[in-house]
């Protein structure tokens, strides 16, 4: 999958991480993030990621999230794959908690392509197929190559 | 949401109470295990007992995953300090802190910061109560005044008597009243029932009607529904702590001011304090000593002490004594429930502090939350983001907006200029949106109402 090869590299690809709550998912993510990219703040990354979901959870419902923000320092669209070990509460629509999560951040500058990349996102993560076979990966490395070869 | 709230007193134990039935997972801390335990026979909460601020206590009680702390325990510093250790330990996105002396409250802006102490939002209750007396003062006659977008909107409740013009009248006569002036009536509450009015509905003798105007049109409007009051010349304050002094400093300028105080040592600190106040030391249940200072010419009477039993019956004999109105801070409910039409208006220091604390509670970006009526109704502003499609809000006309029942929308301020509600007004992203819940239990429909959609990026 394109948008995927774009935006994940094997480094910021999570399998089954311990999730226990939204906050602490969050937070470890923007860690991972932060290990990763050295011009950007695991301090900042969290406030902004927490800051978007109190306007409205990024919840897909059926267990996936995308969770997204603008960031300063971003100097091109990144994600990062994460699968969890058990569900977390994540207030999303259908009340379901979630497993499988890709976080995006983008660069201050507001841009259609932003919406775009998003947009695919949510297609391709509403493909159960996708997600199932996502889930049932326990390697990191399994899990980026699955993800980055999927066919679409 | 996860919330810890450290303090089960009187503060902790009601927004437990408040939060606990709105999906939330509350844990609250507290030292006193025989006050936990009164609170978790009623409510589904978890509990800790322990020092608030001790890190293996917010560890207990959840600190790693919560998404909020609301310390509001008797002590400034042990508030303080908890920030500091959900900040510094667990990362803990929100930290909400009371913080009562003045001294602190000083220095606000350098002392909390994420870099100083690290408190996201101060609550002080002096403050805020001194705050709302001084607008019941400002406005004679209204029982509730209520600021929102700083103060450019206010929401005011008042009693309707026999002779305001629109008495007796169905309320779209206001218009015809007074076609300059711009206002929407939020709710009626006829004996304790909440109506949602419509155009059509006829106001009453006795109604307790909520009306959100601009601020410069609170007085005409409030005209329509009552002989309006003089206003107010000659305030009498009777308990001269924190919230009586700091109250006697605001108004001293623009009224006649009296502090009677008991302690002589406080008395003197007050009139090096106040400039123009006329400090005496003395006792308001004292019925000599308001004869002497002249109480029969009083307009307001504020019982201010820290004793709701002597509030409450130095209001009484203030009233019976010739005080035109008397306000009267009562933190027991149980007992501003009990009071009758001697006291004209009973203020509630929990009250007036949850509504400032739900304002961080709420999901969505809220400027203001006010608790109304004991809690069971409520008055937000929420901001509006997004756009037609990431909002199901943004980019609609008002009456193409589904309310959950028993919501209504008073006024929207764009910028700053104040718009009344009225259905062809469409709202746009940033828009401050005032909303009037007669029962708060609607309060998620009204969150998941404003939320933005997935496709918003912030």
């Amino acid at each position: 999958m394109d948008v995927l090869k774009q935006l994940l590299t094997p480094g910021r690809t999570l399998c089954k991480a311990p999730g226990a709550s939204k906050k602490r998912l969050l937070q470890t993510v923007a860690q991972l993030i932060a290990e990763d990219q050295i011009s950007l703040d695991a301090t900042e990354l969290f406030t902004q990621l927490v800051a978007r979901e109190k306007l409205g959870s990024t919840g897909l419902g059926d267990g996936i999230a995308i969770p997204h923000c603008r960031i300063e320092n971003c100097v091109h669209p990144l994600g990062t794959l994460v699968t969890l070990d058990k569900p977390v509460p994540f207030d999303s629509p259908d009340g379901q908690p979630v497993d499988l999560m890709f976080v995006l951040l983008v660069p201050d500058e507001a841009h259609q392509e932003h919406l775009d990349i998003l947009a695919s996102l949510a297609r391709l993560f509403s493909q159960t197929d996708f997600c199932d076979t996502l889930r049932s990966q326990a390697e990191p490395a399994q899990l980026y190559q699955t993800a980055v070869n999927w066919p679409g | 949401m996860k919330i810890i709230i450290l303090g089960a007193g009187q503060v902790g134990g009601t927004l437990a109470e408040h939060l606990a039935d709105e999906q939330n997972d509350i844990t609250v801390v507290d030292t006193s295990s025989d006050k936990l335990r009164a609170l978790h026979d009623r409510l589904d909460i978890g509990t800790v007992t322990g020092e608030a601020s001790h890190p293996n206590t917010l560890f207990k009680a959840g600190a790693d995953d919560a998404d909020m702390l609301i310390a509001v325990t008797n002590s400034d510093e042990i508030n303080m300090m908890a920030c500091q250790v959900a900040h510094s330990l667990f990362n803990t996105p929100t930290k909400i802190s009371r913080v009562r002396s003045p001294n602190y409250l000083a220095h606000q802006e350098q002392l909390f910061n994420s870099g100083n102490i690290p408190v996201d939002v101060i609550i002080g209750p002096e403050q805020l109560v001194t705050k709302n007396i001084r607008q019941l003062i400002a406005n004679p006659g209204a029982l509730q005044v209520l600021d929102f977008a700083d103060g450019r909107v206010q929401l005011v409740a008042v009693r309707a008597y026999y002779g305001g013009p629109i008495v007796g009248q169905a309320l779209q006569e206001i218009r015809k009243h007074m076609p300059k002036v711009d206002t929407r009536v939020a709710a009626i509450f006829r004996q304790d029932r909440p109506i949602i009015p419509e155009g059509d509905t006829v106001v009453e003798v006795d109604d307790e009607v909520f009306f959100i105007a601009a601020r410069e049109n609170i007085r005409a409007v409030m005209a329509e529904l009552r002989k309006i009051d003089k206003p107010y010349k000659r305030v009498m304050i009777a308990g001269g702590g924190n919230i009586g002094a700091t109250l006697a400093q605001s108004l001293e300028n623009d009224y006649q001011v009296k502090v009677i105080e008991t302690s002589y040592a406080r008395c003197r600190v007050l009139s090096e304090r106040l400039k123009h106040s006329i400090v005496l030391n003395g006792s308001a249940a004292e019925p000599k000593l308001l004869t002497e200072e002249n109480i029969s010419s009083t307009d307001v009477f504020c019982a201010l002490t820290n004793n709701d039993e002597s509030n409450i019956m130095m209001s009484m004999l203030a009233k019976r004594l010739g005080a035109k109105k008397v306000i009267t801070l009562i933190t027991n409910s149980a007992y501003a429930d009990l009071v009758g039409d001697e006291i004209d208006i009973a203020i509630s220091p929990q009250q007036i502090t949850i509504g400032s604390l739900l304002t961080h509670v709420r999901r969505g970006d809220i400027s203001n939350v006010h608790a109304l009526r004991r809690g069971a109704a409520e008055a937000l502003e929420v901001i509006a983001h997004g756009d037609a499609y990431s909002s199901k809000v943004v980019g609609r006309r008002l009456d193409e907006i589904t309310l959950p029942e028993g919501v209504s929308i008073g006024a929207i301020v764009r910028g700053d200029e104040v718009l009344i509600a009225h259905r062809h007004i469409v709202v746009e992203t940033d828009d401050h949106v005032i909303l009037f819940l007669v029962d708060r239990r609607k309060i998620s429909a009204v969150e998941k109402l404003f939320a933005v959609g997935f496709g918003f990026f912030s």
